[in-house]
């Protein structure tokens, strides 16, 4: 069983809706009841039939708004389904001559119907109802809306009907404009031929007349609609447009009156206002607006009222909520209108979507949470590029420490490396005077001479080469690691050695691992910590009376695809208590030393990702060893940026 | 007669060709030495020589064959030679009565004035020694009262003192006056002082020249 069903079976025991509640009451006992357990309450009641009179059509804008509203509020507020009979009086085309057939049509359509409520829109509908009432809906109630007030002054209201005035402001409209426009010297009023249109001039008319302070004012309503908006182009400076309403042009054509009103506010050279809703968006600075969609809220409670048994003779008129200022955002920026000219409470919409306007506390909040964050980044970019710069200066130093140690340390080998140097400088210039004694011979002894010449050569390179090892050790400039032969290396410096060895009378002993892998290492920096360390094992058997003096160096290829570099001596070896601090800057056991050596040489191995160990050997002495990374085992070393010159390709 | 030798102790090689060539033709005979200890396995021939001695060497040094040297009695000059000098050594080295102390690189000219400086000192020294062994023999051949008048005349005694402290008549004194200047091959008084000063400045061994009892 479906609810229209229902709906016909108590319609036909019931009759008035004076007996709705007994309706209630009875069907919850008789064939009605299946349905209540399947559908709501409102349901089983007869629906109300409510007359829609439009004085217009349906479809014009302003009814399209405040119909719509009307509609849904009735039908979402009221207890009970609503039959609309929608009926449109289409005045505003057909004044008067079609109303005995429009009457005859309805007759035809409501003889014998029942209805509860003729809702009439406007001064045309309102005075139609009233017209026809006994005729085609006697007894019913009527409410009125959407209808000016002035229309009803000086008469009668019929009985049982009442009704809700709108506020269509044309006063507070061109009120706003004198508010808003004080120096304006023109007035320009457009208007239609319509009667609705000349209902509205004359009003107009009424209202500017009564104004105390005029400015000229010219109606353009004798011309059709595209002159009007040619001349609207055209407009002196400072003129201000008044649009009222253009149902119907000078030529007789139909116009839809809020696309007129926005074909005015584009052509218009200057602000134009109007006083209805529909307006409002189509390009128009504004108004005093009266809401339609609260018209017609308004009017369905007020029918509503009437529906639930109130009756209408005793409800008195009522007044929608008064029209207010209603500004276009666009528009008032276009004619640069400052905003805070409009009166209080002006609703002004269309705005731009401002995420200032909307969400100024999260706009703050995250302004504030943004200006700290940059403030925190830029600090420690700032920070960051203070600690580069301090790290460059750091490198350059330490670049220029480690120089002024392997000077330090040259100078510790000036001795011997005199000495080595002198050696062959001695052979040579006795050479000399030996040859020189050859030549002077009879006949001169040329072989001896020759031989001479080679041995001079000989030992001249051997002292270049002497050099080229001070030379070696003595570079400054960049740090370049390239694949170097760890044993090659190891010999080298320990030729540099030698004659202090010798000197100090230390024996020199070497295990070198062949087929060592090449390690990628800066050779200068290297050979440096190798001698660091061999010339502090020397250093610690000058003391050593007993015992060998022996100093060991030997490399292996350690675990991890390592190289290791052991150099010990047979020394004291180190005390435990000097192990923690052996490797410190300015950490030193003799008399004389700097104690940047070991500190130096660690920095230098690990600056190589390697690593540097000390320890004591089990028959005495100390043992340090170097485990360099081969391959692509390299790190980042701020060194690599130092900016000395690379003179080493002058040698 | 027999070239003079000089001695090569230096353990660089080079150095030791070229001072070959250097002193071989100036008719020198040159014999070299890679060490202090190579040298002493081989003692230098009595004949006329001196020695050029490098400081550093593996080994004993320079100074410390100087010193075994003096401690046999091996009265070879000395020229030091050496690559890197400190004025410690060389200190040292002139002190224990080097000829010179040379640093390389070295003129060979100055190198050979250095030799020729050596080889005149060694020919002093021999003369010397071989003055000092003369006296030595004939002061051998002194009877113990000639002794006891030899001393008492080059300290400058009277006869009649002499003859007073020995219990002897002045006349027997005159006659072993006599007999010592005859033994000793002088004719003078002051040649006898001369050789006198000679056998004790020398350090040769004196006997006392006490009174006898």
């Amino acid at each position: 069983m479906n609810a229209s069903v229902v709906r016909n079976r108590c319609r036909r025991y019931f009759c008035s809706p004076r007996a709705a509640s007994l309706c209630v009451f009875l069907s919850a006992m008789g064939p009605c009841l299946p349905a209540i357990a399947q559908a709501p309450a409102v349901n089983s009641e007869r629906p109300w039939r409510v007359v829609l009179l439009n004085n217009a059509d349906f479809f014009l804008p302003a009814s399209t708004v405040m119909d719509q509203t009307l509609r849904q509020t009735l039908i979402n507020e009221s207890p009970r389904q609503i039959d609309f009979y929608g009926e449109t009086l289409d005045l505003l085309r057909y004044p008067r001559e079609t109303e005995p057939e429009l009457v005859a049509l309805m007759r035809k359509k409501f003889s014998g119907k029942h209805v509860d409520l003729v809702l009439a829109r406007a001064q045309g509908g309102f005075e139609f109802a009233e017209r026809h009432r006994d005729e085609l809906w006697p007894g019913v109630p009527i409410v009125f809306y959407d209808t000016v007030g002035d229309t009803l002054r000086n008469r009668e209201l019929p009985p049982n009907a009442t009704g809700l005035l709108i506020d269509l402001d044309p006063a507070g409209t061109i009120q706003l404009t004198r508010r808003l426009h004080p120096g304006a010297l023109h007035l320009y009023v457009v208007g239609g031929t319509a009667e609705y249109d000349r209902a509205w001039k004359r009003r107009v008319e009424s209202i500017l007349s009564q104004s105390s302070n005029r400015v000229p004012v010219t109606w353009l309503d004798d011309v059709p609609l595209p002159r009007i908006l040619d001349q609207l182009s055209h407009l002196p400076p400072s003129s201000v447009v008044l649009y009222t309403s253009m149902v119907r042009d000078a030529s007789g054509l139909p116009q839809n009156n809020p696309k007129v009103a926005g074909l005015v506010a584009q052509a218009a050279n200057a602000p134009v206002y109007g006083f209805l809703d529909t307006y409002v968006g189509q390009g128009i600075v504004g108004g005093a607006i009266a809401d339609f969609a609260a018209q017609g809220t308004a009017a369905a409670r007020l029918a509503l009222r009437v529906l639930n048994g109130e009756s209408a003779s005793v409800i008195p008129i009522q007044m929608s909520p008064p029209a207010r200022c209603v500004i276009d955002a666009r528009a008032m920026g276009r004619w640069n209108i400052d905003e805070g000219q409009l009166p209080a409470g002006c609703d002004v919409r269309f705005r731009a979507p401002s995420l200032w306007r909307d969400y100024r506390w999260y706009v703050l909040g995250a302004l504030l949470a943004l200006s700290l964050q940059s403030a925190l980044i830029a600090a420690l970019v700032f920070q960051r590029r203070r600690r580069h710069r301090a790290e460059i200066e750091a490198s350059h130093r330490r670049s220029e420490l480690m120089q002024a140690s392997r000077l330090a340390l040259a100078g510790q080998l000036t001795a011997s490396i005199a000495h080595e140097i002198n050696q062959p400088l001695g052979a040579i210039l006795v050479n000399t005077g030996a040859a020189k004694g050859f030549l002077e011979d009879t006949p001169p002894n040329l072989d001896e001479v020759r031989n001479i010449l080679a041995d001079i050569r000989k030992e001249d390179l051997r002292a270049g080469e002497v050099i080229r090892r001070v030379r070696a050790l003595l570079i400054k400039g960049d740090v370049e690691r390239q694949p170097t032969d760890i044993n090659a290396l190891a010999v080298d410096t320990l030729a540099l050695l030698d004659p202090e060895a010798r000197r100090r009378g230390i024996a020199i002993e070497t295990a070198l691992a062949p087929d060592l892998p090449a390690a990628r290492v800066d050779r200068v920096q290297v050979q440096q910590a190798l001698l660091n360390l061999c010339v502090n094992a020397m250093d610690a058997m000058s003391e050593t009376v007993t015992g060998p003096r022996q100093l060991e160096l030997a490399t292996t290829a350690g675990e991890n695809s390592g190289i290791e570099i052991a150099i010990s001596d047979h020394g004291p070896g180190i005390r435990q208590e000097e192990m923690p601090r052996l490797f410190d800057s300015f950490f030193t056991t003799k008399p004389h030393g700097m104690g940047l050596g070991l500190s130096i040489t660690r920095s230098i191995v690990e600056a190589h990702g390697g690593t540097l160990t000390a320890e004591n050997r089990a028959d005495g002495g100390a043992i340090f060893r170097i485990v360099l990374p081969i391959g692509d085992a390299e790190r980042p070393y701020a060194g690599d940026r130092s900016e000395g010159i690379d003179d080493r390709s002058a040698v | 007669m027999t070239a003079p030798v000089v001695y090569v102790v230096d353990d660089d090689e080079p150095f030791r060709t070229a001072i070959v060539r250097l002193l071989r033709p100036k008719g020198y005979e040159v014999r070299t030495y890679a060490s202090a200890g190579d040298f002493l396995m081989t003692p230098p021939s009595s004949g006329a020589g001196c020695l050029i001695l490098d400081l550093q060497m593996p080994g004993p040094s320079g100074l410390a064959l100087q010193e075994s040297l003096e401690r046999y009695e091996v009265m070879l000059p000395i020229v030091f030679l050496t690559a890197h000098a400190d004025v410690a050594s060389s200190v040292r080295a002139m002190k224990a009565g080097a000829v010179d102390f040379l640093t390389k690189p070295v003129e060979p000219e100055v190198l050979l004035q250095a030799v020729a400086t050596a080889l005149a000192r060694d020919d002093e020294l021999r003369a010397s020694r071989a003055g000092l062994a003369v006296a030595r023999s004939r002061w051998a051949t002194l009877t113990k009262r000639e002794r006891d008048v030899f001393d008492r005349v080059v300290s400058g005694t009277l006869n009649k003192v002499i003859a007073g402290e020995l219990g002897i008549t002045e006349r027997t004194v005159k006659a072993h006056r006599h007999e010592v200047m005859a033994k000793m091959g002088v004719r003078s008084l002051p040649e006898l002082v001369e050789m006198a000063h000679l056998l004790r400045a020398l350090g040769a061994a004196l006997p006392p020249s006490g009174p006898t009892s």
